[in-house]
């Protein structure tokens, strides 16, 4: 093989090497400090039924929008059950939540607005109005017995 | 011989390669694509009637509206109309830090298009719709300065309007009588106009009240038409999205690109400016720097109990709405720490035509604007909700190159952009 021929050769590895390449989306650099503001950690856990910290109640929840939308006010349904599967009805109930990264809660003040029975019940008044990571806090109350659980949520 | 072809080959070759290199910088992911087209001016639902102002939609009020939005009559001086300060080539704003009406504005005029899909008005959403907004200057000393008898007697004095406004709202009362009201008469402003509408009578003030709030309603829904159409942003998305393959240059530069690829990720601008109108319509305290800590840079913190305990709230007695239509009054947020020194998110479209920027129009340029983004100081009021972005000068330019594509015509008439 003469020079030539092998300089061509290399040269059109390099070239195939640069089409493989290029075919890839490039890589995000280093995070910026308001990127970590963004951040969302790998293992959160993202079911919508949960255990109450103490243990006293199984709590489940869904928004009425699927997917959760950005920047529109909706409503979200509850179910309340304790730990041997017993429907809780007229307890009271708060929510609260907010954007661990950011520090600030709920841009609205939602409220449970219906007992609907069967341990199921009404929240009006959900927003988010930032993409990224947001908790809701669920505190369930009856008579003595108040117990929260905490979800999490993407917003995209 | 042969080696001649072969260089020409090799050439062209690598000529090739670096032109898919340019094709292949632009391959988005399908997470960026799916944040480009929330970006997109295509994903803006129509708007149907707002609930509050069932009028909202009707060619008589929008008529009416448009010819209010530009007569001086509807001032203390006849020399402010809502387009002195809402200028529509000026993209509805003013080109003044703050806005100057019969006297200094202590706000820089915010743009209109596009606000027909807020739920809140004025930097510190102390109104929840555009109709309750327009009121407010009307009757603000340092705006229009006017009153609301007085606008009432200019509807009712003039045929045009008149017949117009009794075309939308029924016939109109008789308010000809200088004594039972007189021409500069209101609840608010200076001391003779409020000790004049505390003569009238409970009846006439309503009867006065009821024809400035049906101004508010037309005025609104002539301003409801102001919705931006397409930037070459929008375009390019638009591209992206049918399958186009979009090369460099051909409707966004490499530049824009590249600041396109910073918003949606190193910058994380999407977490507030997201959606068709780049604005969430939420406040955020983004430690601007304020002259003086006074009431008016609490921000939300003020502004919130203010629309929550106003007359002319979506649940108030001047509303057309039912209440399940006011959820965002009925469940609004009154306090948190997040709320002091909170101002609402401006849009990000037709930045060329809207400086300067931020509430008390704080930076004359844009590069001002993205400097204090990457420093991001402390608040001088509240808790700052943002970091500094640690971006190079060139990553700055490459972010206010894309900003810059966000420029787009309004998709009116263009009759309604001049004076009727």
């Amino acid at each position: 093989m003469n020079k030539a021929m092998f300089s061509f050769a290399i040269a059109a590895i390099a070239i195939v090497a640069i089409f493989l390449f290029d075919r890839k989306v490039p890589k995000e650099t280093a995070m910026t400090m308001q990127q970590k503001l963004a951040f969302i950690p790998g293992d959160l856990d993202y079911s919508r039924t949960r255990t109450s910290v103490d243990k006293k109640y199984i709590i489940s929840i869904s928004s009425l929008i699927d997917p959760v939308p950005l920047n529109q006010i909706h409503q979200w349904e509850l179910t309340i059950k304790t730990q041997q599967g017993d429907l809780v009805d007229a307890a009271s109930v708060s929510i609260t939540g907010g954007m661990p990264m950011h520090k600030h809660g709920l841009p609205t003040a939602p409220r449970m607005t219906q007992d609907l029975g069967q341990g199921r019940y009404l929240i009006e008044g959900m927003k988010f109005s930032m993409a990224g990571w947001w908790e809701i806090i669920i505190e369930v109350a009856q008579g003595f017995d108040k117990d929260k659980a905490t979800f999490n949520l993407i917003l995209r | 011989m042969v080696q001649q072809k072969l260089v020409l080959l090799l050439f062209s070759l690598f000529l090739t390669a670096f032109h898919k290199h340019a094709l292949a910088d632009q391959i988005w992911s399908t997470k960026q694509l799916h944040i480009l087209e929330a970006l997109w001016i295509g994903s803006l639902t129509d708007l149907g009637v707002d609930p509050s102002n069932k009028f909202s939609k009707d060619p008589i009020a929008v008529n009416l509206g448009h010819r209010i939005f530009f007569d001086k009559r509807f001032s203390g001086d006849g020399k402010v109309s809502c387009a002195s300060c809402h200028q529509p080539l000026r993209a509805f704003t003013d080109g003044l830090p703050l806005a100057k009406g019969m006297g200094q504005s202590t706000r820089n005029t915010p743009t209109i298009i596009g606000t027909a899909y807020s739920p809140w008005f004025f930097w510190n959403g102390r109104a929840d719709s555009q109709w309750s907004q327009a009121l407010q200057p009307m009757e603000a000393p340092s705006e229009h300065g006017g009153a609301r008898t007085g606008f009432a007697k200019v509807i009712y004095g003039d045929a045009t309007y008149r017949s117009l406004y009794e075309k939308l709202f029924g016939v109109m009362p008789d308010i000809s009588d200088k004594n039972k009201f007189p021409p500069k008469a209101a609840p608010t402003g200076a001391i003779q106009t409020r000790t004049a509408w505390e003569a009238m009578t409970t009846k006439n003030q309503k009867k006065v009240t009821g024809i400035f709030v049906n101004i508010g309603k037309a005025i609104a829904s002539y301003e409801g038409l102001m919705i931006p159409g397409p930037s070459r942003f929008d375009n390019y998305v638009d591209s992206l999205l049918s399958g186009k393959i979009v090369t460099d240059d051909q409707i966004l530069t490499a530049e824009e690109i590249a600041g396109l690829k910073i918003f949606i990720g190193k910058g994380a601008c999407t977490q507030c400016h997201n959606g068709p109108l780049l604005t969430n319509n939420e406040f955020h305290n983004i430690g601007l720097p304020i002259a003086d800590i006074s009431e008016d840079e609490e921000g939300r913190t003020r502004g919130a109990p203010i629309v929550q305990e106003s007359e002319f709230n979506c649940l108030g007695p001047h509303s057309d709405a039912k209440n399940n239509d006011c959820a965002e009054l009925d469940f609004i947020k009154l306090r948190g720490i997040s709320l002091l020194g909170s101002f609402k998110t401006p849009t990000l479209r037709n930045l060329n035509l809207t400086a300067p920027y931020m509430h008390n129009g704080q930076f004359a340029t844009l590069n001002s604007v993205l400097n204090h983004y990457n420093q991001a100081p402390d608040a001088m009021i509240g808790k700052s909700d943002v970091l500094p972005l640690e971006l190079t000068t060139k990553e700055l330019d490459q972010l206010r190159y894309f900003l810059l594509s966000l420029n787009s015509y309004i998709n009116v008439d263009p009759r309604y952009l001049l004076k009727p």
